[in-house]
């Protein structure tokens, strides 16, 4: 048993586990106090589906065989063996499925406000148990893109694009939050109630993202590939938190806060991809570009009239896409990237190819969701009546405040 | 005995609590409200425009004998007025207090 690997792989699994609190902090602070303790219980629960799912079904689809289409051994993880030397297969298990609950979680705060908290249940484990392990597949599994040589190292596209694809989905089904678009459509803000709370998720965000980058080098035999990468995970969000506060600043008039934060986790979510492969200069392009693409696509759903109550989408739907190309522009074989990128003289293959799988990757997930959304709109309905939310999902769908003996001033 | 009502803005608090403790009154309660101004305020939350009519306002209640009136509404007045100015004080008679611990009645009580 090689122990150093395995120890970094556990160590970064745990890591990625704490961005499920990054994911819930952000969450509960962006919505109002009436909804606070239904999206948090959103995130306890899609986690605890994701790592029933990801044991019963999801590894066995996405590493059980390396079919090109879908894995169809190791259900229950029986008999499966461990694809990396000397590192036992429970800590890759694990490793993977944190994945596999970071990308069921994004959802959560796109739909909040209003999704049933019956519906969430049974979409959390379908797309931890089955949607993503099949994109997964494809990517890391050994499946048709990995034999492609698409470039997904950590995620951009599998974790973050599909959870992002996912909220679109989910937050367009569902419609906006009663106020949150006047009559003749005219945005309305909802301010969400702890802007404390989103700051600390975000920085447990980037604290986790270490684990979720330098981690996908499933070992430590080379630490210079994981210093490259920590120091990417580094700069991109840096730049993205200036880049999306600069450009909030321009267009509204005061540096927002919570565009800010969003702007570091989009800058996180395009590096993601491409950490691995690319140099330090290329990390704070794909920062900057991150972190303006977050504001724009804020603003881009706002006339869209999707209600997106987190910025789901634009932050890991836009830059996942856009992470997952810049590994066909910057992306260097000198660094390890499998087909030379645009910036190096290698053409307009690699992004090529990279296009190819966003298109396949998100395109599966947009029509998966649509029909499980609608499957599950069918059997329960989506979203909760009228009266449930004005009253909000702590009290009605939970019997219970998440303030509760607080004096709450409602300045609308 | 009066009932001196007083509404003022957060940032005045803190000057018009030391300026009624100067005049001697250390007995009053205060609440945080919201209420209405002439204009509605624009602000932006995530790039989107919000429409703020509801401002958090400071109420401030404390009961007096009558001959001490013109120094409690000097007192909140001169305090307000050093921190940026502006408020309402409003004033109701009162018919009769009691100290629960002592059964004390009318100005005793106060």
């Amino acid at each position: 048993m090689n122990a150093i690997d395995t120890l970094w792989i556990l160590l970064c699994a745990f890591l990625v586990f704490f961005m499920q609190a990054g994911f819930g902090m952000v969450e509960a602070g962006l919505v109002r106090t009436k909804n606070a303790g239904n999206v948090l219980m959103k995130n306890v629960i899609d986690f605890s589906f994701a790592a029933i799912g990801y044991f019963i079904f999801g590894y066995a689809i996405m590493y059980g065989s390396d079919e090109p289409l879908v894995g169809t051994a190791g259900w229950f993880m029986f008999g499966v063996e461990s694809p990396l030397e000397g590192v036992p297969v429970e800590a890759f298990w694990l490793f993977q499925a944190v994945f596999a609950g970071a990308s069921a979680t994004i959802v959560a705060g796109a739909v909040a406000e209003r999704m049933k908290f019956s519906a969430y249940l049974l979409y959390s484990f379908i797309i931890s148990a089955f949607i993503y392990p099949v994109v997964g597949h494809w990517v890391w599994g050994g499946g048709w893109l990995a034999d492609l040589k698409f470039h997904d190292f950590a995620g951009s596209t599998v974790v973050h694009g599909l959870g992002g694809v996912s909220a679109l989905v989910g937050a367009w089904l569902l419609k906006p939050r009663f106020g949150r678009f006047t009559n003749d459509g005219q945005p309305r803000a909802i301010p969400g109630h702890s802007m404390p709370l989103v700051a600390i998720g975000v920085f447990i965000l980037w604290f986790g993202w270490y684990g979720f980058n330098a981690g996908s080098t499933l070992g430590f035999s080379d630490p210079e590939l994981v210093a490259r990468i920590a120091l990417n995970t580094t700069l991109a969000p840096a730049v993205a938190a200036f880049s999306a506060m600069s450009v909030s600043w321009m267009r509204y008039g005061k540096p927002d806060l919570s565009l800010a934060l969003n702007g570091v986790l989009g800058g996180l979510v395009g590096i993601t991809a491409p950490c691995a492969v690319v140099n330090s200069g290329s990390a704070i392009f794909i920062g900057l570009a991150s972190g303006i693409l977050v504001v724009f696509g804020i603003d881009w759903l706002n006339r869209l009239k999707v209600d997106d109550v987190v910025g789901a989408f634009p932050v890991h739907g836009i830059c996942g896409i856009f992470g997952t190309l810049a590994v066909g522009v910057f992306g260097s074989t000198a660094l390890g990237a499998p087909l030379q990128g645009l910036l190096y003289g290698g053409g307009f293959g690699a992004l090529g190819i990279q296009a190819l799988g966003v298109m396949a990757c998100l395109g599966f997930t947009a029509i998966s969701m649509f029909v499980v959304f609608k499957a599950i709109d069918a059997i329960f309905g989506l979203r909760v009546s009228h009266e449930t939310e004005l009253k909000g999902l702590d009290i009605e769908e939970h019997g219970m405040e998440s303030y509760s003996g607080f004096q709450i001033f409602t300045t609308e | 005995m009066k009932m001196i009502i007083a509404y003022i803005r957060q940032e005045q608090l803190p000057a018009v609590k030391e300026s009624l403790s100067g005049a001697e009154m250390f007995h009053f309660t205060v609440m945080p409200v919201l209420g209405t101004a002439p204009r509605a305020e624009q602000r932006t939350f995530r790039g989107v425009e919000q429409k703020v009519t509801l401002f958090k306002r400071m109420r401030l209640e404390l009961v007096v004998k009558d001959s001490d009136v013109e120094n409690a509404i000097e007192a909140i007045s001169r305090g307000a007025m050093n921190s940026g100015g502006g408020g309402r004080i409003f004033i109701n008679d009162v018919i009769d207090a009691v100290k629960i611990w002592t059964g004390e009645r009318g100005d005793r009580a106060i």
